[in-house]
Formats: C-alpha cells, structure tokens, sequence
C-alpha cells in the first residue's frame, strides 16, 4: 500500500475507496464517509426526528461499517450494506426505547360495520386537506411504531423501491407493500388525531376568550 | 366492488394503480375518495421532508475517525519511495537506507575532489556543539570527512532562491531540520563516544545532510541550464 495524497482520495471510486479502507487507510475511510454520510444520517434524524440521537446513530453506523468491512466481498451492492447496517442499528435503538411499548406487527383494524376504512365517530371534519405540511408528518413519522416507520422512511422519503427494501429490512417484497400501506393508515390517523387536538384546543381557546370578557 | 376491498388492494399495491372496477368505486364513495385524497397529501409532505437538505455536523467525522483510530482500525501508510516530492519525505526515507545514503556520500566526494574541492571549514551546527566540551573523539574529523563537499555544495545553490523560492524555503527548512538531528547526534556522541550505535547515527546524519545538498545541487544546475 502506498501513502495517497488527499487530492487523489477525493476522487477515488467507491470500490477503490473499500478496497483501501479493507487495508485500514484512513482517508478511504472518510472518502466513504463523505460518499454516504448525509444520507444516513437523513434516515437516522427522519427515524428517529432528533438530531443529537441521530448524529449518534450515524456514527454508530459508520463505526459497524468499517468493522465489517474487511468482510465485504461486494455480493450485494455496498449502498444496501451500508443502510441495512443503518437501519439495523437505528431499529435497535428504537426497539430498546420503545420495548413494551408498540408491536412491530401493529394492525390497522378494518371497520366492523362498513368494511372499510376505520375511522372515529363523532370527530370533527376529518379531511387532512390543507393541513399536512412536512412538519406535521416529522411529528407523526416519530409517533409509528418501528417497523412502520422504517418502511415509511425507506419508501416515501429516501426514495427505494420495495425490492430494496425487502434487502434491507430482510423481508418479503409483499410484506413491505403491506407494511407501507399500514404506515401510511397509521399516520392518517395521527394526523386526524392532530387535527381533533388543534381543534379541541381552539374551541377551548374561544371559550376562555368568552369567559374573560366576562 | 367495497372499500374492504379497496384496502386489500392497497395493501399489496400500495402505489400501483387501481383497476377499473375500484376506481369506479373511489369515485362514488366519499370515505374513499377522501383516503386517497389524504394518502395524495401525506405522500406530497413526504416528498417535502425528502427534499429538505439535512447533513451531520462537520465533527463527526472526528470523531468516528478518534474511534476507529483507539480500535487501532486506521494502519499508517506505507511510504512511496519513487517521487521526489516533498524534498524532506525523500531524504529522510533515504535516511533509513543508509547504503543508498553512503553511496550519494561517495558520489558527492567525488564531485568534490574533480571540483578541486581540498579542505572545508564546517562551522558547528548547533549550540550544543558550542557549548559542549570538545571530547576526544573524531565527531569533528568525522564531520570534516563526511561533509567536506557539503560546503561547496552550499555555495553553489545560493542563487537557488531567485530561480525558485519555494524549492530553496523547503531546502532551507530541511536543512533546519537535518542541522538540529546533526546536532542531537553530535551531543549523543559526546555523551557516549564508546556508543558505536550512537557513531552510526552521527555518520548516517552527515550522510543524509550531502544527500539533501547533493539533490538540491543537481536542481540548482538544472535549474540554471
């Protein structure tokens, strides 16, 4: 191995990169870095929606990588590797926090009467039109259940198509179309829950405004 | 065709288009038609979060690297041995090759002697070799012989700053560097003159100091062709 100049890492190919980090050079290690840290940790803050467990899950992540990756015989495509690994270590700490807390396998009950949709009687207005902006969707990403969420963030936002998924989290295609469809149920119902909140919480505002120009 | 249905469907294509039949029945169902105007809205909020750029502050990858070096993960490079560049990385590789070294000595005591070169006073190197009494031991006859030639060589790369100044700033660093080690060794010497190792180390370092002039000679030539 010889020494390489830093001009010349900033241009190495991600295999060249892997191959020099698998001898333990350090700036193969950062050429790598640098090749694949805003998207994990994109999908560690999207996990997780704080960026100080997000920054710590990311180097967790990296640290794993480069652990293993005298092991990387490139049968799979590396980017898959490095999310599954990802993933893996976000979901471990997800399920370490939130233990006993939700299933992974939570199911969205169909309506006994109508067969479709369930939806809460009694509730306002339940249209989400106008009312989901990206801020409303971080809170609710952050309130799914593990498995939902991954597949949410895999899918929706990072942008992968369901086969990789299915390498990523090492399920069956079919069961990461199955769990997408649950996530997407599941954050319409918190949104709609957001949306009865704001409105209790207006309709309690008018009321105290009432009571004070008493 | 029912909303049961419809959700059925979705489960296993969640994305794919619906056949005639359900979207038939989206049309005329106000629960359904308002599920997939909602999914429409989440799926467009999704696509705004994906767009937002985030990135890891700069200092994590300090940090990984602090970890990855206390797991002992980071090897130190190997050092190329074919460029030239920089001058000091060369010298002192050569430096650990003390048979590369002596042979550049001994073309340099050449070049001197068809130069006409006879005798050369070497000025002490460093304080230490100053303020230390003068033992006996040949260090000095040991610096005469081993840079003899250096000082003609000195000479003859004084006009190496005007044609290039950043070759003569890393020779003058160098040379810094080479006189100081010199001078460390000279001490070492002193302290053990029946130190054979210590000797070595001294000859070695008058060896890589003709080396750095000899190089820096040939640039000056060149140079000035």
């Amino acid at each position: 191995m010889t020494r390489t100049r830093r001009s010349e890492i900033g241009e190495l190919s991600e295999a060249d990169a892997i191959r020099l980090a698998q001898q333990g050079n350090a700036e193969a290690f950062e050429r790598i870095y640098r090749l694949h840290n805003r998207r994990v940790y994109a999908l560690c803050l999207r996990m997780v929606s704080n960026p100080a467990e997000a920054e710590d899950l990311t180097q967790e992540a990296f640290l794993q990588l480069f652990r293993k990756i005298a092991t990387f015989r490139g049968e799979s495509a590396f980017t898959t590797w490095l999310h599954r690994l990802s993933v893996n270590v976000v979901l471990m700490k997800l399920r370490r926090k939130t233990l006993a807390e939700t299933s992974l396998e939570e199911e969205t009950e169909p309506d006994e009467e109508t067969g479709g949709p369930r939806k809460d009687i009694g509730g306002p207005d339940l249209l989400l039109t106008g009312s989901v902006d990206r801020v409303h969707l971080q809170r609710a990403i952050a309130e799914l259940p593990p498995g939902y969420k991954s597949v949410f963030v895999l899918h929706d936002i990072q942008g992968y198509e369901h086969n990789e998924i299915a390498q990523i989290m090492n399920c069956s295609i079919g069961n990461s179309k199955s769990q997408l469809h649950k996530a997407r149920m599941r954050l319409r119902e918190l949104l709609q829950e957001t949306l009865r909140q704001q409105a209790r919480e207006q309709r309690q505002a008018a009321r105290g405004g009432f009571g004070s120009s008493d | 065709m029912s909303c049961h249905e419809l959700e059925r469907f979705l489960e296993r294509e969640p994305d794919g288009p619906l056949p005639q039949a359900l979207a038939v029945h989206v049309t005329g169902c106000a629960d359904c038609e308002e599920l997939e105007a909602d999914f429409r809205l989440i799926g467009a909020a999704a696509l705004e979060l994906a767009q937002e750029e985030v990135a890891p502050p700069d200092w994590l990858w300090t940090r990984i690297r602090a970890e990855l070096e206390a797991e002992g993960r980071i090897r130190e490079p190997e050092v190329e041995d074919v460029e030239r560049e920089p001058v000091r990385a060369e010298w002192w590789t050569a430096f650990q090759r003390p048979a590369f070294a002596g042979a550049v000595l001994g073309v340099c005591l050449v070049v001197a002697g068809l130069l006409g070169v006879s005798s050369v006073t070497i000025a002490p190197t460093s304080a230490v070799l100053e303020t230390a009494p003068a033992p006996e031991v040949d260090a000095q006859a040991m610096e005469s012989q081993a840079t003899a030639p250096l000082d003609a060589s000195e000479a003859s790369i004084v006009s190496l700053p005007q044609r290039d100044p950043q070759v003569a700033q890393e020779l003058h660093h160098d040379l810094g560097e080479i006189d100081n080690f010199i001078a460390v060794c000279e001490k070492s010497v002193r302290e053990q003159p029946d130190n054979e190792m210590a000797r070595e180390y001294l000859y070695d370092a008058y060896q890589q100091k003709a080396q750095l002039l000899a190089v820096a000679m040939d640039r000056s030539e060149v140079g000035g062709r």
